[in-house]
Order: structure tokens, then C-alpha cells, then sequence
């Protein structure tokens, strides 16, 4: 029986998720600075009522994105997390969209 | 990190307004909204930039009960995503980390894909080798053992063991092949293994199967009160739910009860950690606490409910010749009478509140604030139950319990106030329940033992008269007995893993299997324990491969299209089933005396009979959706889903059971049955909602023939075993978050494995220090009946207090369901997985 092992690993993939994260409001303060330390996570937006939305990356050679989602799960003052989003693709294809995507589409 | 993948690494970070962009503009919109928070106009115009040649469409999630709705994207004939459905009233845009490697389970590099016959010197052979055969050598083989012990041992000896992971329309085929083909009631689902207690708690107290309540009680119940459940872990994206309102409104309070301290408990306002089966001793306290203050709500007792006193010493579902069963004064009694308000409240008045907390070691204080919960007036409560409360070798007992609480209240059936049995499998309601796979059952809650029910199934069914045989065929844990003891010869294991999660592995289940006279065929996606045991293996479409419906934990029936093809030779339940049937000419199954009573079946097949009845092949191949493949329509010339759904509707329509037409359940996130004139029931059981309920009447619990819900006085009786000198630890068993059952999906998605690789057995440290042990080293976890090793795990999500420890089931290295007495509850005959003596030891 073979085992996930076998499997392709996700070295040369590029992995991004929208995390939804709730805490107590008077944790809020405390977990925004907490979240800032973690690698390849951006909160987008927030509310002083606890509620935050992030986004967390995995590109090739970081921390195994599953393995930061159990630290944000393990932070003080965390109450739930969700998942609101995920996509895995691998990293070439990223790299070969890059010039392929029309400018007039991407303004932020 | 090697030099090359930092040089990829730096690149992609210096990506500007790029896919990247996008992708991430994509998460970013999607977790503000979901979160209920600003979503920036120049993230929507990125997020909406790259909507790259993706078909997206929706799907019910394939693991648990809650029934989240998710998007699949498909890219080139491959599942490549899958997202939240922002769209859906179940999960509004949330999922859990399961849910988002959907796409992965589909895609493990060990998919079976054609059938596997063990098989020496070119033909069948027990100790043979798997080899590949086609579907055609696969049914004959089949057939021939079918045919063979039908002959010589008739339908009592053949068996099925499904599952509620099933679509709907596979175990209503599967009921009809079975039931009516084989003319075999052995028919079971691994559902029995997880929810059977709950039916039975449902059909005691209310007459009629599952919740009264829904998911939209999680936003007006005050207390929440979990019995036996870790949603934190199992049901997540309920549990989110749950702290939303926590967090939103002061006044909301969680509740757990436990016999360890998990994941849930950290939301807690009051965590209750009981001495195991003493939850029954506890719903007594409660229901005495309720009566001795006056709080009992008697306008709605008076009206709405009736008192009954069950039989006592039932016993622990054991082989009958087993010790500890033959102490039983009534083994298996599901039996009561009934008794008044008084005689009630006398029986509970013996469960103090000295006594209670004695037994449970609870402090008296928690008990109290429990039970105030329960007896205040003026709060709303939500109690919500699972494994804890099933899997008990008093399961019903303690459904049942649950309900008097709620009913001495009146506390039931309104927005916040519902008695909530949650679910552990994506169509346990849907197809196990409401279909009716059970050894006992017909839709629509009906039964084999009783004339009428299989009367109307018959004429549904266009059958002779008689047809349906009368005896309940055997349950999940006598099905692996007598497979044991050759009295099944031909069994079909479908869509579940019964193997590992069997209880008594090596004495109950494992001979059974390897039983020279038996003829075992398993069908699953991937190679699992039970395939390696088997002697013919089929490979199975799963998922979006195949078009289906589940129904989920609040009766929400919800379906999906084929989204991908199915690899290679796989193919699904419903066209293994259906195409199985062909290979039995009716002569070759049923008894002259009753091919004579309907004379135009004769020389037909089973599948003629069962599915090209005029029923299941009245809608045409066109009315398929052209977008998308239907791969068992086009095999068998008609829209077989929609044919096998219309006819199971029959059932239920104009009997609560009410379920929408079938291309309007295409078109919504679901629909809670009884579907009534276009209308689905949030609430059943209140006139403000449910259509069943006659006017001016306020409540009717019309599944009893009065209309009265039935309060049971049942006793707390100890488990039939405990720890003592030689095995001196309780252990239960349950699930983690990363994995799902059996972990035959989940372990082959390299996220999911890597995030919880192998098994552990949670330790107090003390424990473990008195053995030996320290973290992450080697220990034997030994039962009467079995040896598993595992690494020692003293931290992390789950704590132990002293002499309690815990191991999740989803290793197939580390089976522990070798160590599981095969004890049952004696009515609802479901194992409990919770309650089991052991020793620990250091592996030298």
C-alpha cells in the first residue's frame, strides 16, 4: 500500500489561502501584533470586534502552510479559524502567467 | 532552502500585479467577506481579473455530516479547486481545512483502477495474488458465489455492507438488489457504527426520525451544551457558528461535557470532564434538578408529552454466549410501560445531587450551573451531540435522556431551543436513515417487520406480494459474527472501510474475512485494510465523478452533478450495483411460488425487475444536463438519478417525509424536508413552521399516534467493562481534524498526512512517567484482546487527566479497533468506541 510519501511533495508549488480568524475583543490588540510575526501571513482587513481576514502563502522552500495554520490556530487569543480559500498551482505556472496577464486587468 | 528555490522564491515575491496578485486578491476577498468585513473595490476588480478557463460548480463536501456546499473547479477533465460556496446557508463561506484538499482525495497516486481478483494459476483462488481482471470475469465470479450460496444456504447467507457516504440513489439501489432481489435483509451501513443510537433515541421519544431543529438555531440559542462532541475538531465549520455568537452577545454561554479535555473545551465557559457513562446519571440529576424547583414547563407536559418507565439490565449487545451478556436479566429489551408524571419524577428524584457528583466526580457546583441551563426558563438551549452519546453501550438511553430535559422544558422545536443530534457522515441522514439501508428498514422510516410498510414498498416497487422478507437481517457487528462463523458466504463491502474501524479486529472481524468458505468483494477508491483482506477488489468512482445527493444532519437534501471523469476502469456504487444485477435471471433468486404471483417477470433480470420497472427508466437520456457527463445514464439508456430519486419520493410524500422534484434540488443549496408546496421546514414539530402540524394545536410530535412525545425513566447502569489491576487505563477512540474516519481520503493528500503523519496515544505525563514513558517514545497499548503499538503524545490538543488516554482511528499502521470489545448497545445495536480498559507499556 503506498503512502503519501510517494506522493509529489509541494516543493514546487505555490499555495495561497484566505484565512478567516475570530478572537475576543479585548484580545485584538495582542493578536494583531502576534499575527504580524508569522511568516507569509498579511492580514487584509480587521475589526476591533476580533475579526480578521488573512492571507498566508507557501512558496517554494517555506514553512509548510498547514504547518502555519496549526501556529495561528495555537496563538493566544485565537478562538476559531477558518478557511474562506485555498489554491495550489505549481510554481511555473505562476512564473509563465506573469507575462501573459494584460496590465489594464491588475490595477489595485 | 537551496540556492535555486530562493532565486524562484525571490522571484515570484517580486511579482507585482501579477497571478499572484490575483491569486492572493482571490483569498483576501473571499475570507473579508466571509469574515463579514470590507472588501476593497481594487481587490474585486484583481480578484475578478484572472478567472482562468475554470468551470466552477457546486458540491456538498464529501466528509462529514454538516453538509458545507463547496465550488469545484475543474481545469481540463481535473478537479483543480475547490473554494467555499459564499452562497450556501450551511457553511456561508467557510470551510475547514479538510474541505479545502477536497480536490486532493480524487488524486492519490494509488486510485484503483480496474477490478482485482486473487487469482493462481489463471482462476479464483483464496491465497492467490491480486490481479487485474475485467468487469466482465469480475461479475461472473461474483455472480457465481452468489448463485452458489443462495442455492445451497438461500438469501440469509449473502450480505452487503454499505455505507453513509453513499449517495442517495446508491443505497436506494442497493436497498432494492438487496431487499427485494437477493430477497435479503442483510443489508447494513458502516452508519451503524455511528448514528444508529440517535435513530433509536428518535424513534423511542418522537416516532419518527431525526433533528426537529436546524443550523439556524446556532444564532438564537443563549447556552450551548455539547454532550459527547468535539465540534471544535469534527463538526468545525458549525463550531465557527458557535463562537460567532459567543463572541457577538455577552450573554452566550458554551457548555461541554466530556470525558477528556479537547480542542472545544477551550471555548468554554463551563468544561465538565465526567467519569465515562455516568452522562446518564448526569440527564438524571438534570431532569430532577428541573422538577424539584418547579421549572418543569407543565402546560406543555400536560399537552404534548407522555411518561414511560423502560425495561432495565438490557445487557451490552454481546454474542449471546458471552459472559458478561449472560448476566443480563432482559437482554436486548427495548420494551416500556407506561407510567405518570409522579412515578417520573420519583424514578430521578434518586439521582441527587450528592449521589451524582459522587459517581460522575463532577463538582457539585458544575452540575448546578448545568442544570440551571436546562431549567431556567428564560434561556435558550441548544444541546448538541455525537460519538460521545451514540457510540455507548446505552446510546438510546441517553438520546432518549437527552429529550426529557428538553421536553420537562417544553424547550424544543422553537428558534435556540433544539435537542440537536449532529452526524458524522456526509449522507448518514440522507441515505442510511431516510433511505432506509438498514438491516430493519424501508423508507421513510418503515420496517421489514411490519406487513403494511412492506405491503406499500412492494406495490412502489412493483413486486409480488411477499417479496420483502419479514426477519431483520443481520447489523453491522452480527454481520462480521456470522461471517465469522460461515453462516455468510458472499459479501459485498461498499464505500467504507469496516476493516479498521470494525470493533474486536482480530477475534470478531478478521476471520470472518479470511474464512476459506467465504467470498469477500470490497469496492473503494483507493487500496485500504479491508481491500487488502479481500478476494476481489472493484475500483470506485467517488465524489464529483459521479452525479449525486446526500442529505445532511439538519434534512437538508443537496446534490451535484459529474464535474471529471473517474480514472481508467472506475466506476460508481450505483453502476456496480446496477450492472451486477444483470447477472441474475429471476428464476436464479426468487422461489416459483412467488415468480407465479407476478408471471411476467419470469425469464426477466434483476435488473429488468428492479430498475427498468417503468418507475427508474421513466425519464429519458435528454433530460440529462448536456452540459456535463451522467456516465450511468448513458450506460443504461435513462436518467437513472433522477428515476431512482422520483420513485424513493414516492415514499415519503404526503408522510413528513416530503422531498422537493428532483431538477429543483439542481438549482439550490438544499432543501430541509418535508419539501411542502415549494417550501422546506426549518422546524418540525410547531405549528409557526412545520405544515404538518394541526392548526391551533401549537406543538405535535404527530410521529406518535396521539401526537405525544414519549419522557423515558432509564437508570444509569455501568459500562460491561472497567478498568481494573491488570488494565488500569480508559481508552477512547475518535477523530482528529486533519483526517477524516479511516483516513483512506484524507492520508493520501500530502498536507493533510504531513499535518498529522501516524497515530498517538494522549497521555497525562504522570501516566506516562509511571511506565516509563516520555514523549514521542514507543509504547504498547494492550486490551484483552489486542496489542497496538504508538508514540506517546503528553501535550497538544487533547489533555488527559489521570488514567484516561486517547488514540484517533485513522491509522491503518495503527489499528486500533483490535483493541475494542465488540460490545453494542442492545437496541440500537451500535458499538461503543469509547469506553475500553487498557494497559501501557514501555516497547522495549
Amino acid at each position: 500500500m503506498k503512502q503519501p510519501d510517494d506522493c509529489p511533495t509541494n516543493t514546487s508549488e505555490y499555495i495561497v489561502c484566505g484565512l478567516v480568524l475570530l478572537s475576543r475583543a479585548e484580545d485584538y490588540q495582542q493578536l494583531l501584533i502576534r499575527l504580524k510575526t508569522i511568516s507569509g501571513l498579511d492580514i487584509y482587513n480587521s475589526s476591533e470586534n476580533g475579526r480578521f481576514a488573512v492571507t498566508l502563502e507557501e512558496l517554494p522552500g517555506d514553512c509548510r502552510i498547514t504547518d502555519q495554520i496549526e501556529t495561528i490556530r495555537n496563538l493566544p487569543g485565537i478562538v476559531d479559524l477558518s478557511l474562506a480559500y485555498s489554491h495550489t498551482e505549481p510554481i511555473s505556472d505562476v512564473l509563465a502567467a506573469e507575462s501573459s496577464i494584460e496590465p489594464s486587468h491588475c490595477h489595485e | 532552502m537551496s540556492w535555486l528555490l530562493k532565486a524562484v522564491s525571490n522571484r515570484v515575491i517580486a511579482m507585482n500585479n501579477s497571478r499572484r496578485s490575483f491569486l492572493k486578491s482571490s483569498a483576501a476577498a473571499a475570507a473579508a467577506s466571509a469574515a463579514g468585513l470590507a472588501v476593497t473595490p481594487a481587490t474585486q476588480v484583481l480578484a475578478k481579473a484572472g478567472k482562468d478557463h475554470i468551470d466552477w460548480d457546486k458540491a456538498p463536501c464529501r466528509f462529514c455530516g454538516t453538509g458545507c456546499s463547496v465550488l469545484v473547479g475543474v481545469k481540463e477533465g481535473r478537479v483543480v479547486a475547490t473554494q467555499a460556496d459564499p452562497d450556501s446557508p450551511v457553511n456561508r463561506g467557510l470551510n475547514c481545512i479538510k474541505g479545502y484538499f477536497l480536490s486532493k482525495i480524487m488524486y492519490g497516486a494509488d486510485r484503483l483502477t480496474t477490478p482485482l481478483l486473487r487469482m493462481k494459476n489463471g482462476k479464483y483462488d483464496k491465497e492467490g495474488e491480486f490481479t487485474p481482471v475485467n468487469w466482465d470475469t469480475a461479475f461472473q465470479i461474483m455472480a457465481e458465489k452468489f448463485k452458489k450460496t443462495l442455492k445451497e444456504k438461500g438469501p440469509t447467507a449473502v450480505g452487503m455492507f454499505g455505507s453513509g457516504q453513499w449517495t442517495v440513489w446508491e443505497g436506494y439501489a442497493a436497498s432494492k438488489f438487496m431487499k427485494a432481489g437477493l430477497r435479503s435483509n442483510n443489508l447494513d451501513p458502516n452508519a451503524r457504527h455511528c448514528m444508529a443510537s440517535a435513530v433509536g433515541g428518535f424513534m423511542r421519544t418522537f416516532g419518527i426520525d431525526e433533528p426537529m431543529g436546524c443550523y439556524d438555531d446556532f444564532e438564537h440559542a443563549d447556552n450551548f451544551v455539547l454532550w459527547g462532541s468535539n465540534m471544535a475538531e469534527c463538526h468545525p465549520v458549525l463550531w465557527s457558528r458557535v463562537a460567532a455568537r459567543v463572541l457577538a452577545f455577552d450573554h452566550v454561554r458554551v457548555s461541554v461535557l466530556s470525558t477528556y479535555r479537547h480542542r472545544s473545551c477551550e471555548l468554554a465557559h463551563l468544561p465538565i470532564i465526567f467519569e465515562p457513562q455516568t452522562d446518564l446519571a448526569i440527564g438524571n440529576f438534570i431532569c430532577h434538578h428541573i422538577i424539584s424547583t418547579n421549572r418543569v414547563n407543565k402546560e406543555f407536559v400536560e399537552k404534548h408529552t407522555r411518561f414511560r418507565m423502560g425495561v432495565t439490565d438490557i445487557g451490552y449487545g454481546l454474542a449471546d454466549t458471552n459472559p458478561i451478556q449472560m448476566k443480563a436479566a432482559n437482554p436486548n429489551d427495548g420494551g416500556s410501560e407506561e407510567i405518570k408524571f409522579e412515578d417520573f419524577a420519583s424514578f430521578v428524584s434518586e439521582y441527587t445531587l450528592e449521589k451524582v457528583s459522587k459517581l460522575s466526580k463532577v463538582s457539585k457546583k458544575s452540575l448546578l450551573e448545568l442544570a440551571e441551563l436546562y431549567a431556567d426558563p428564560d434561556t435558550k438551549v441548544m444541546s448538541l451531540w455525537t460519538m460521545g452519546v451514540n457510540q455507548h453501550t446505552r446510546g438510546v438511553w441517553m438520546n432518549n435522556i437527552l429529550y426529557n430535559m428538553h421536553l420537562l422544558t417544553g424547550k424544543i422545536s422553537q428558534p435556540g431551543n433544539s435537542p440537536f443530534s449532529l452526524t458524522g457522515q456526509p449522507s448518514a441522514c440522507g441515505t442510511a436513515r431516510e433511505v432506509g439501508t438498514f438491516s430493519h428498514r424501508l423508507p421513510a422510516d418503515m420496517v421489514v417487520t411490519n406487513p403494511e410498510h412492506r405491503a406499500k414498498t412492494e406495490k412502489i416497487w412493483k413486486l409480488p406480494s411477499g417479496t420483502i422478507p419479514a426477519q431483520p437481517g443481520y447489523h453491522a457487528v452480527l454481520q462480521d459474527r456470522m461471517l465469522n462463523k460461515g453462516k455468510i458466504n458472499a459479501y459485498w463491502l461498499l464505500c467504507s472501510n469496516n476493516v479498521q474501524t470494525a470493533p474486536n479486529l482480530n477475534e470478531g472481524t478478521l476471520p470472518g474475512y479470511r474464512n476459506p468458505e467465504n467470498f469477500i468483494i470490497v469496492s473503494d477508491p483507493y487500496p485500504t485494510v479491508s481491500t487488502s483482506v479481500a478476494d476481489l477488489i472493484l475500483p470506485t468512482a467517488m465524489w464529483v465523478e459521479k452525479e449525486g445527493a446526500y442529505g445532511n444532519a439538519e434534512r437538508r437534501t443537496q446534490f451535484w452533478y459529474q464535474q471529471v471523469d473517474p480514472p481508467a476502469e472506475a466506476r460508481s456504487d450505483l453502476w456496480q450495483l446496477m450492472e451486477f444485477s444483470k447477472y441474475f435471471k429471476i428464476e436464479e433468486v426468487w422461489p416459483e411460488e412467488l415468480i407465479s404471483k407476478q408471471p411476467e417477470v419470469r425469464g426477466k433480470t434483476l435488473f429488468d425487475v428492479l430498475y427498468q420497472n417503468g418507475n427508474v427508466d421513466r425519464f429519458p437520456l435528454d433530460q440529462t444536463n448536456p452540459k456535463k457527463n451522467n456516465f450511468e445514464s448513458k450506460q443504461f439508456g435513462f436518467y437513472v438519478q433522477k428515476g431512482l430519486f422520483e420513485e424513493y419520493a414516492t415514499f415519503g410524500r404526503g408522510k413528513a417525509h416530503d422531498l422537493a422534484p428532483f431538477d429543483d434540488y439542481h438549482k439550490v443549496r438544499g432543501l430541509r424536508w418535508p419539501v411542502v408546496d415549494g417550501k422546506e421546514t426549518l422546524r418540525r414539530f410547531h405549528e409557526d413552521s412545520d405544515p404538518y402540524v394541526k392548526e391551533g394545536s401549537e406543538f405535535e410530535f404527530y410521529g406518535k399516534p396521539d401526537g405525544k412525545a414519549w419522557l423515558f425513566a432509564l437508570p444509569y447502569e455501568p459500562p460491561p467493562e472497567q478498568p481494573d489491576d491488570e488494565y488500569d487505563l480508559w481508552l477512547c477512540t475518535g477523530r482528529v481534524l486533519e483526517h477524516w474516519h479511516s483516513g483512506s481520503m484524507t492520508q493520501r493528500v500530502p498536507e493533510l498526512y504531513k499535518a498529522f503523519p501516524d497515530a498517538v496515544i494522549y497521555m497525562h505525563p504522570d501516566d506516562a512517567r509511571e511506565r516509563g514513558l516520555r514523549r514521542g517514545e514507543e509504547a504498547m497499548i494492550i486490551s484483552r484482546r489486542g496489542e497496538v503499538r504508538s508514540r506517546v503524545e503528553t501535550r497538544g490538543r487533547n489533555t488527559m487527566h489521570r488514567g484516561f488516554t486517547f488514540m484517533p482511528f485513522f491509522d491503518a499502521n495503527e489499528l486500533v479497533n483490535k483493541l475494542i470489545l465488540d460490545a453494542t448497545d442492545p437496541l440500537s445495536k451500535q458499538t461503543d468506541y469509547k469506553k475500553c480498559p487498557v494497559r501501557i507499556e514501555k516497547v522495549a
